[in-house]
């Protein structure tokens, strides 16, 4: 194996998706081929109905494509079990939506550390104080979701995203939801810790400063790449 | 507690209502069932203890057995308990006189397992101590001459010996042989080879130490008066043993291995004890009443799965998102179920126990009402059925219980199978985009407008939401209408088999030496209203087929010269009685009274048991055409050869007009195997005389207070010096009575089950229909953000309510018309009576279903009437 494929840490192959059936049908991902290196900040841009999230959601292993293939740091997704696939997208992927998707019922601490504790293993407590050091919810840590502003929910959503140092983290409109302020703070968040965590990051995005920012550049359009360019190494 | 955990249970406090109706459930459900099974426990304990206390606490008794055949069978390892009555013997009491049907006492020695086993009701004096002590049939205390009382501490010699006739050595199997005996018919002597003789052996001195009622095997027209005397005898010629078994069951083995070994001897065992603990031969009514808990069982475990798995299904639809972001984050398909299991063991944890103390408390109060009225009915006894608290009836009632959960849990747990992360977040896979159309506008739109179309594709392209409701409300329709069936056949077979009767009291006055004496002092009894007196006859009639009804045809016995003979009873009547009868019966009187020629107004209703469908039923004999003159008499019948022989005639009788009610001076609505004949007095007098010996003559009393008129009635027929003495009384009331309130028992039982049921089925209504809109108010605050009225809103939802209501309805009446004739099948087991169509628990049931509904929908849409529209839809 060469250098370059070593470094390789998401690595997309003819990947198909469509919905429904006959004249219902719809393919929102039309034999997509790309790859991402280790370390990378790539950004999928594209209009509305482009199949960007529809990639975003295969690569993070929440839906099943319907051909093609995805590997993640080597090892084919949807090889796996519905078990291993669990795992994958407990310990492997961070996923942040747009809509936050907070669990309503449970406070800032205990949705950030979720990932840990399905997998049922003790909490380490420095990391979760350094978390909300940073995403500065110190103060907000035993507050429920209804209790926080947009700003603060996706801050909990992103820590709930680095809390196992994924491989991955995969953001979907991250700032979509919120003013420019805040837009502003979640993208310094994550391009913290894409830096300092060395994580390799992707985003979905319509906002031209965040794409501007990235390393790597990905357009679709009609469920197909229409850009893959590397603007930085 | 796990995260799984803690958010299930976290979930379960924010919905505090879903979660209360998903616990009335787990809780309605154990109690019914707990109910259920501690009503049986509670009632096979009374059944049990009854029986014990009636005829004891053995389950099988060996009689005249040698010693040896003694000592081997008490040896026996299946036998946990015996107890032995060794026979003392005959005893001749010279001065039992006249007054009594033998001259003997029969001398039994009970060893003290044997006063343990058998319920001696001493009522006065002691159990004797020693064989030379003795208790005394109570019937031999009374009715002796005056002076020849025998008390307690009396001293009785007797001259104990055996009766012999041919050789052999009589027992209490045998008739006394003598021609005093006159429970012997003409001809009997002979046929037992002449009389009996009495051997004399010893003479025995014994002292009275009580009087008792009377022994479970001792019977009318015994050769000798059962007298137990106490514990003392080791060797006998004959013994009884009494015998208890560890395994019941071996009871029948043990039977036939006495037959074959002991041919002498003779098995009785106590089945009316063993059915009650479901053991033996004879356990059909032990059976039917398993299988009705069974039924009823099943019936609440449907009703309880339908709410609880409803309550679950809902739970899962609202936890959707929830399960699909955990699914995002990272939970397994297995780490999901087991959060749904932990919803399902916390309601059972708090459910179950409730349920249990519920069910107990709910039957105990039950019980206290109608425990007398069943104890009644069932024994005679003004007794209640106490509650048992059995620990296999509780844990039947947990493991139905937990089924019950289980099965309600299992099915929606399924669909976490194919939950798709990303469907459940975006909450669209309950809405499945399919190829066939949709009609635009449809019949609901034609009908109610745009409403109506919103509310007719709702319902087609969201089915499987409302498939729970719509199956919910059909099982409520179906559940209330066979309950209510069961009820309206069960009363509909219930006065067939339970007549009622106008009058209150029968006192037979057959024999009575003074009849005007005898019917003064029954009007002068405090608490008789009225006296109508009758007497009866029975006769036969040879009959002409062509006068037969089919079914008549079937009735009756074959002469041995060809020819049919059918038995009457005739009843005549004072002619004033017979007057008012015949009015009552729209007939008028004058052609029947003071006539040369008798007419009577003749009742055809027999009811018998058809041999082919083993079921009773009214059956109408003759198809006369008009006014038929009938030969009445007694056929003789010939026992050796099985037929009727000479026939007697004792007149003509002109059947001259037919009633549909029997007179109320009879009880052939209890024993109407027969035609019934009503004369009056005056046409009849002629035959008085002749027929005097087979005459019967009756008093039929109207009294309110039928208990304490009978009360009185009884000491007056104890009493020499009263015109009443010893003449038979029955309490047709009180049988009634104890009819009438089995009828309330089962009444009660069932409207409680129906009220109940209907109680979980208003929860799953509510329960579905509530989630169903709160699921849905993004969707309503859209129609809203876009021009929906209240009104139109209104009419949506109504629309709605009737899609699913009418649904319901026309599946609910068109699988209960099936349940129906199911349950109107099982309880005409035994009489027959026609189906007829539940109507108005059909009615009742519909008008609950659109009420619930309407109620339901007008509730929840008040609770979000409120909602503001911008916030609903930015809800996730």
């Amino acid at each position: 194996m060469d250098k370059e494929a070593n470094m390789e840490i998401l690595k997309v192959e003819d990947l198909c998706r469509t919905y429904g059936q006959g004249e219902n049908q719809v393919k929102a991902l039309d034999h997509v081929s790309f790859s991402i290196e280790k370390g990378e900040f790539a950004a999928i841009v594209g209009a509305s109905g482009s199949g960007k999230s529809t990639l975003l959601h295969l690569i993070g292993g929440v839906d099943r494509p319907t051909s093609g293939k995805i590997y993640v740091d080597g090892k084919d997704v949807y090889a796996q079990n519905e078990e291993e696939l669990a795992i994958f997208r407990r310990r492997q992927v961070g996923l942040i939506y747009q809509f936050y998707n907070l669990i309503p019922v449970l406070n800032v601490r205990e949705n950030i550390t979720l990932p840990v504790l399905m997998d049922g293993r003790k909490v380490n407590e420095k990391r979760v104080k350094e978390l909300l050091d940073i995403l500065k919810l110190k103060n907000r840590e035993n507050h429920l979701p209804n209790q926080l502003s947009g700003g603060q929910q996706q801050r909990v959503s992103i820590g709930r995203a680095l809390i196992n140092s994924p491989a991955l983290v995969l953001a979907d409109e991250p700032t979509g939801n919120l003013d420019s302020k805040n837009s502003q703070e979640i993208l310094q968040l994550l391009r913290l810790s894409h830096e300092k965590y060395r994580q390799t990051l992707v985003v979905i995005t319509h906002d031209e400063n965040i794409a501007l920012q990235a390393d790597h550049i990905l357009a679709l359009e009609d469920g197909r790449i229409v850009r893959d360019e590397v603007i930085r190494r | 507690m796990n995260i799984f955990s803690k958010i299930t249970k976290r979930t379960m406090l924010q919905n505090k209502s879903r979660t209360l109706v998903t616990l009335i459930g787990v809780v309605l459900s154990t109690a019914m069932i707990t109910a259920v099974t501690s009503f049986g426990a509670s009632l096979q304990k009374f059944l049990v203890d009854s029986s014990i206390s009636q005829e004891g606490d053995w389950h099988g008794m060996a009689a005249y057995i040698d010693q040896q055949e003694k000592e081997q069978l008490e040896g026996d390892e299946r036998i946990s308990q015996s107890a032995a009555i060794g026979e003392i013997g005959y005893g001749l009491w010279e001065e039992m006189g006249e007054t009594y049907c033998t001259p003997y006492l029969y001398l039994e020695s009970f060893s003290e397992e044997a006063f343990q086993m058998i319920p001696i009701d001493v009522y006065e004096g002691r159990l004797p101590e020693n064989d030379r002590e003795i208790l005394i049939p109570s019937l031999l205390s009374q009715g002796r001459a005056e002076g020849m009382e025998l008390r307690v501490g009396d001293t009785l010699s007797l001259t104990l010996g055996k009766r012999l006739l041919g050789g052999e050595t009589l027992t209490q199997r045998d008739l006394w042989a003598n021609a005093e005996n006159r429970y012997l018919e003409p001809g009997d002597l002979e046929l037992m080879g002449g009389e009996e003789t009495f051997q004399p052996e010893e003479q025995e001195t014994f002292t009275v130490v009580g009087f008792y009622s009377g022994l479970p095997w001792s019977g009318y027209g015994e050769a000798g008066y059962s007298v137990i005397a106490g514990p003392g005898v080791q060797e006998a010629d004959s013994w009884r043993v009494l015998l208890r078994l560890d395994r019941m069951g071996e009871i029948y083995s043990l039977r036939q291995e006495l037959k074959e070994s002991c041919p002498e001897a003779e098995f009785e065992i106590h089945d009316d004890l063993l059915q009650w603990y479901g053991v033996g031969d004879n356990r059909n009514l032990a059976l039917v009443m398993m299988s009705l808990m069974a039924i009823v069982i099943g019936l609440i475990m449907v009703g309880g799965i339908s709410l609880i798995y409803n309550a679950f299904s809902i739970s899962l639809r609202e936890r959707t998102r929830q399960f699909g972001l955990l699914s995002s984050v990272g939970a397994t398909k297995k780490q999901l179920k087991k959060a749904l299991n932990y919803e399902a063991a916390s309601v059972c944890l708090l459910g179950i126990p409730l349920g249990l103390l519920g069910g107990l408390i709910g039957i105990g109060i039950t019980l206290q009402f109608i425990g007398p009225l069943m104890a009644n009915w069932i024994h005679g006894v003004d007794q209640g059925i106490p509650l048992k608290v059995s620990w296999i009836a509780l844990a039947i009632a947990v493991l139905f219980a937990l089924i019950t959960v289980r099965i309600s849990v299992w099915i929606p747990a399924r669909r976490l199978k194919h939950l798709s992360a990303m469907e459940a977040i975006r909450s669209s896979q309950d809405v499945k985009i399919s190829s066939r159309k949709v009609r635009s506008v449809g019949l609901g739109g034609k009908l109610f407008g745009l409403e109506g179309m919103l509310a007719s594709k709702n319902y087609r392209r969201d089915k499987r939401k409302y498939r729970t409701t719509v199956v919910s409300l059909t099982l409520s329709i179906v559940l209330f209408v066979t309950a209510g069936a069961f009820v309206k056949y069960l009363n509909q077979a219930g006065q067939d088999v339970f007549a009622n009767s106008e009058m209150d009291l029968y006192v037979d006055l057959t024999g009575v030496e003074e009849l005007d004496a005898a019917l003064l002092e029954l009007q002068q009894t405090e608490g008789v209203e009225e006296v109508s007196f009758c007497r009866q006859l029975n006769v036969d009639w040879i009959v002409k087929e062509e006068l037969l009804t089919e079914e008549g045809k079937l009735h009756g016995w074959e002469r041995a010269d060809g020819g049919k003979i059918l038995d009457y009873s005739l009843v005549i009547l004072p002619d004033e009685q017979f007057a008012a009868y015949a009015q009552a019966q729209g007939i008028d009187p004058e052609e029947f009274l003071g006539q040369e020629k008798l007419k009577g107004i003749y009742v055809d209703r027999v009811r018998s048991l058809d041999p082919e469908t083993q079921q009773y039923q009214n059956r109408s004999l003759l198809n006369l055409q008009g006014p038929t003159e009938v030969e009445l008499g007694r056929e003789q019948y010939d026992g050796e050869n099985n037929e009727t022989s000479a026939f007697e005639a004792f007149f003509s009788l002109e059947l001259t007009a037919r009633a549909e009610e029997f007179p109320r001076e009879t009880m052939a609505s209890y024993f109407s195997d027969t035609i019934l004949v009503t004369l009056p007095e005056s046409s009849f007098g002629a035959y008085e005389e002749q027929l005097k010996d087979i005459l019967q003559q009756e008093a039929y009393l109207k009294a309110p207070e039928h208990r304490e008129v009978a009360q009185q009635l009884i000491d007056k027929a104890q009493d020499r010096n009263s015109a009443l003495y010893q003449h038979n009384l029955y309490d047709m009331r009180e049988n009634t009575e104890r009819d009438q309130n089995i009828l309330l028992v089962i009444r009660v039982l069932t409207g409680g089950f129906v009220g109940l049921m209907s109680l979980v089925a208003v929860a799953n209504i509510f329960n579905t229909i509530s989630t169903n809109l709160f699921l849905r108010r993004r969707e309503f605050a859209v129609l809203r953000s876009i021009g929906m009225t209240q009104r139109g809103f209104r009419r949506m939802m109504g629309c709605e309510c009737l899609i699913y209501g009418l649904r319901s309805i026309f599946y609910g009446v068109l699988i209960s018309v099936g349940t129906s004739y199911l349950v109107y099948r099982g309880t005409s087991f035994g009489v027959r009576y026609d189906y007829s169509l539940p109507w108005i628990y059909w009615g009742i049931s519909v008008a609950a279903v659109l009420l619930v509904v309407g109620i339901t929908m007008i509730y929840s849409m008040r609770k979000m009437r409120g909602d503001n529209i911008i916030d609903e839809l930015k809800q996730e």
